[in-house]
């Protein structure tokens, strides 16, 4: 659901930059930001909107560059509430503030900051305007299921024009606070009917067997087996919610004695390698079916396998939490401050060295991923500061270069421009053989039309280096003061960056602590378990 | 019947058994309406320190411009790709007057946000005020994996402005367009 509303934002974005292009270096400027931003080059994507302004322009670049998105993306919430703040009451801003606010409100919703959320809502004036009111409504739906407001989100998401709902995701929120608000039966019979919707949409594919999930258990919470089954078998095999399909459907199956079709569903994920909570119950549940239906010899055999893998993941945990009391975790993250945008961990979960640190599991953890967000944003931005203190200083170097040259190579322009100035008086008739106006006689001289265009290009020269170099002290003024700048806030970026990687390290050592607790608890389970099985499939036991 | 089960079977077996890993999925499955309001803010300040960097980066950039390319001799070449045309960009190269000035090789992302309508600035530069010659090479990946080349030839006068000239990709009927942009 949060990356739905994440790819509203990002439609959002392009939205602004493209209906308001105009003509000329402005649709250049606006080109440039939308293509850093397509490539998730946010910060990118702001300088340069930026780079084009001075800051105390910066209030309508915001509006009309698109940069509130761009400002978002970075988290910069602050500037953009003070920039809604600051502008003017004029129709036109008021128009831009409107969607400013609306994107603000999108911003915290997904922070999970609902009571701020609502606020920005609130501060939407003339709403029709800019933002169109079923947006704001559907939001505002959004955030009182949040909150706990379930009846009022139910009736706004009820009352939404049919022709303005997001596909799927309006049903899905409806029948959840119609679910939430006590109204049992009608939830349910929503679910029921985005569980069967017609799509072949990804998203809405994977929305669909969320719904079927969701219903499934309502199901059994009520105790109605059979139904929840069938919801359960709604699910696809290939979806990213198939693990948890086939674990719930394999129990279903179970208590409804059907024990051989439950380890059809568990023997699936009982192959799967990857280890999470899914896998991990049905490595435990699959031997379990074999002994109900009396094969204990299977049975052993596979708790025997899954006391093997519950030893080695011990093993592997232990490397880890190691590993990241050594501090191998935060420095992985921070070296990966290449990777731009928002799926800097995706590339460092490829990466081969770091499968032992668990990142997938750690990552399922909201508070984790939090704290590595956070720490990879803190790195990047270290990245850039060092290295504009390695510009500032190559700026500073060559902008007194400019000036050594200037000094020596501009009295030689002097002199070069007299000479010009001779030559041309040189070759120009006497003032008594001139009959016509002036403009007429130069056109008439071949060569002085040439010199006096060679002398044009060098006045037009002279101005623009003399005000050049004229300006050259001042650059160097401002990069000393930069440099200081930069040095300081690089020294905030190291103890930020130290204080974060400690977080990020305490989170994942408690998570990390967690699983090897679980871990521990389902060897110990499982080493009864074999004992058992093996007593029975040695007679010991009847 | 084994312990571990046995005792997780007592009672009212179907919920008692989905109980833990029914409330692990319904958290999963579920938009929890208990988000918690974060109160105060981190102990680290990321916003302010964002908004510092941004600021100061930005001011650089603007500097190194000013610094680097003054408009009097800044040119600056862009690229992007006719709105309805999209197009496998392979790579480009431009020459001033005769002297390769730069190459680019496309990345698919990058090929992708040029046809979603972003503008890539190809080439940033120093060059004399006069008359100049610019040649453009766009090579571009074809059905069949092959690359074809598209060559053009755009005569410029440069001022004491800064000159901004933009090449279009148009892969309806496959050429380059080269227009000035101040």
């Amino acid at each position: 659901m949060r990356r739905f509303t994440a790819s509203i934002c990002c439609i959002l974005l392009i939205l602004p930059i493209v209906t308001h292009a105009q003509n000329g270096l402005e649709q250049l400027l606006k080109g440039e930001i939308l293509y850093e931003s397509l490539q998730g080059n946010h910060l990118d994507a702001l300088l340069r909107s930026y780079a084009y302004r001075p800051s105390a322009d910066r209030l309508s670049a915001s509006s009309e560059a698109g940069a509130t998105d761009l400002e978002l993306a970075l988290g910069l919430s602050s500037t953009v509430e003070n920039n809604i703040n600051t502008r003017s009451n004029d129709k036109r801003i008021q128009q831009s503030k409107n969607r400013d606010a609306f994107l603000l409100a999108w911003f915290y919703y997904n922070k999970r900051k609902p009571a701020q959320a609502l606020k920005a809502l609130d501060s939407i004036e003339n709403k029709a305007d800019s933002v169109s009111l079923s947006d704001i409504e559907y939001l505002r739906a959004l955030i009182y299921i949040d909150i706990g407001r379930f009846k009022e989100a139910a009736r706004l998401l009820y009352e939404l024009p049919l022709i303005h709902r997001p596909r799927g995701y309006t049903q899905y929120n409806l029948a959840l606070a119609q679910l939430q608000s006590g109204n049992e039966e009608q939830g349910r019979s929503t679910l029921a009917s985005l569980g069967r919707m017609n799509t072949s949409d990804t998203d809405l594919l994977a929305l669909k067997d969320m719904a079927n999930i969701k219903l499934g258990y309502r199901y059994l919470q009520k105790g109605s087996l059979e139904q929840a089954k069938e919801s359960f078998d709604l699910v696809r095999l290939d979806g990213p919610l198939s693990n948890q399909a086939l674990l719930v459907s394999g129990w279903t199956l179970f208590s409804m004695n059907q024990v051989e079709r439950a380890i059809v569903a568990w023997s699936l994920l009982h192959k799967q390698e990857a280890i999470n909570e899914t896998v991990i119950e049905a490595k435990m549940a699959l031997p379990y079916a074999y002994s109900k239906l009396g094969a204990h010899g299977k049975a052993a055999n596979l708790y025997a396998h899954a006391v093997e893998l519950f030893e080695s993941e011990i093993k592997r945990m232990n490397a880890t939490s190691e590993a990241i009391r050594k501090g191998d975790l935060v420095q992985a993250i921070v070296n990966n401050h290449r990777a731009q945008g928002d799926d800097w961990f995706l590339r460092l979960s490829r990466r081969s060295e770091q499968a032992e640190l668990y990142l997938p599991l750690l990552l399922a953890n909201d508070e984790f991923r939090q704290q590595a967000d956070r720490l990879s944003q803190l790195a990047q931005l270290k990245n850039r500061v060092e290295q504009g203190l390695v510009r500032v200083a190559a700026s500073s170097e060559f902008a007194r270069l400019k000036r050594k040259h200037y000094d020596t190579a501009l009295p030689a322009a002097e002199k070069k421009l007299s000479a010009i100035n001779r030559d041309m008086k040189n070759v120009m008739p006497p003032v008594t053989q001139q009959t016509d106006t002036p403009n007429r006689r130069v056109n008439m001289i071949p060569e002085l039309v040439q010199l006096q265009q060679t002398y044009d290009s060098y006045l037009g020269i002279r101005k623009a280096t003399a005000e050049y170099n004229r300006q050259l002290p001042e650059y160097s003024r401002e990069l000393d003061e930069l440099s200081r700048k930069l040095k300081s806030l690089d020294q905030k970026m190291s103890q930020a960056i130290a204080s974060t990687g400690k977080q990020v390290e305490a989170i994942a050592q408690a998570t990390l602590d967690r699983i090897h607790q679980q871990m521990k608890s389902y060897h110990h389970n499982a080493l009864f378990a074999l004992a058992e099985s093996y007593d029975f499939a040695t007679g010991k036991r009847q | 019947m084994h312990t571990y089960y046995r005792q997780r079977l007592t009672g009212f077996y179907t919920l008692y058994i989905f109980t833990p890993f029914l409330l692990l999925m319904l958290a999963l499955v579920t938009a929890s309406p208990a988000y918690s309001e974060s109160g105060g803010k981190p102990a680290v300040d990321t916003e302010a320190l964002t908004s510092e960097a941004v600021d100061l980066i930005s001011r650089l950039n603007r500097l190194e411009q000013q610094l680097f390319y003054p408009a009097h001799t800044r040119v600056s070449v862009f690229l992007s790709v006719a709105e309805n045309s999209q197009a496998r960009l392979h790579s480009a190269s431009l020459k001033i007057d005769d002297n390769r000035v730069t190459d680019h090789i496309y990345t698919q992302k990058e090929t992708g946000a040029l046809n979603s309508g972003g503008i890539q600035r190809l080439y940033t530069g120093n060059i004399l005020m006069g008359k100049h010659r610019l040649q453009v090479s766009v090579r571009q990946v074809q059905k069949d994996g092959s690359v074809r080349s598209h060559e053009l030839e755009y005569k410029f006068s440069k001022d004491d402005h800064a000159e901004n000239i933009e090449i279009i990709f148009d892969n309806v009927q496959p050429h380059i367009v080269i227009q000035s942009r101040n």
